[in-house]
């Protein structure tokens, strides 16, 4: 069902967007959201990591 | 986590800059607009492939664990940034030249780049559990350190190229307009902070780590 919300707006992108830059924006833009939840996952872990390495002491 | 924020906003406005504001060049239309991704991801993969090299001669001068794990840390982010460096220059040449790859200097030199720390990954393999292990591998990423400067600037420039004049040419001249000069400072920018942010949340991992497996 995600998947075809996603389709279904790239498709609607695509025919609004003659050059494809607005789309292309958009599918980096996503690509980005990841890149940054990813490094927040890191964060997270340090955060794990400290409290348990705290623990031990 | 500020910085992570920081690099959030600062890289969604490059990518605005980039697909929505900036015109597309005189001569390649559309298509240049690869070039706000392509530089900047080849600038953070030779950044970190120096960095990479200068952190295994201080493990050498100095012996200290730290520096042989940002040089890891550094030569795994060099490796990623490469192969997407490729991946965004086998699709430009797709466009502009009919092809993914055409054999040319500036693709080969990239590839024995890419091969030459492929290899340290093998290498980094075969010596794990040795103790000598860290000697080895920062032998091994000064030897390819050094390979670098002449596989990046020096090969590419022996033989003729299908590359354009590069953006800082020999006379050390910034052939763009003031616009995609902004856009390409602010594309390079907010990939430096991203390779920044990895490195230092990668090592603080990696010391975590093995501070709980001591004790």
């Amino acid at each position: 069902m995600k998947l075809y919300a996603i389709v279904t707006a790239m498709q609607f992108l695509a025919q609004t967007d003659s050059n494809y830059s607005k789309t292309l924006f958009w599918v980096s833009a996503v690509v980005w959201c990841g890149i940054v939840c990813y490094l927040v996952v890191l964060h997270r872990k340090i955060k794990q990591l400290e409290k348990r390495v705290n623990g031990k002491k | 986590m500020i910085v992570i924020l920081l690099n959030g906003i600062v890289m969604m406005l490059s990518l605005y800059l980039i697909y929505i504001w900036v015109p597309p060049a005189a001569i390649l239309g559309e298509t240049s607009r690869i070039v706000y991704l392509h530089v900047p991801l080849a600038w953070v993969s030779c950044l970190a492939f120096a960095v990479a090299g200068i952190a295994s001669l201080s493990f050498l001068k100095k012996s200290k664990i730290n520096y042989i794990v940002y040089a890891r840390s550094s030569a795994h982010i060099g490796l990623f940034f490469s192969i997407l460096t490729v991946i965004t220059g086998s699709l430009w040449a797709k466009v502009m030249w009919g092809s993914y790859w055409n054999w040319d200097p500036r693709e080969t030199s990239i590839t024995l780049l890419l091969l030459l720390y492929i290899a340290y990954f093998s290498l980094q393999q075969i010596v794990s559990g040795n103790p000598k292990a860290p000697m080895l591998e920062s032998v091994y990423l000064i030897i390819a350190f050094v390979a670098s400067p002449f596989l990046i600037f020096v090969a590419p420039r022996l033989y003729p190229t299908l590359h354009p004049e590069p953006v800082i040419n020999a006379q050390g001249q910034l052939m763009l307009d003031t616009e995609m000069r902004l856009v390409l400072a602010i594309s390079l920018v907010s990939f430096t902070l991203l390779y920044y942010i990895l490195l230092g949340l990668w090592v603080r991992i990696y010391v975590l780590k093995s501070k709980l497996h001591e004790e």
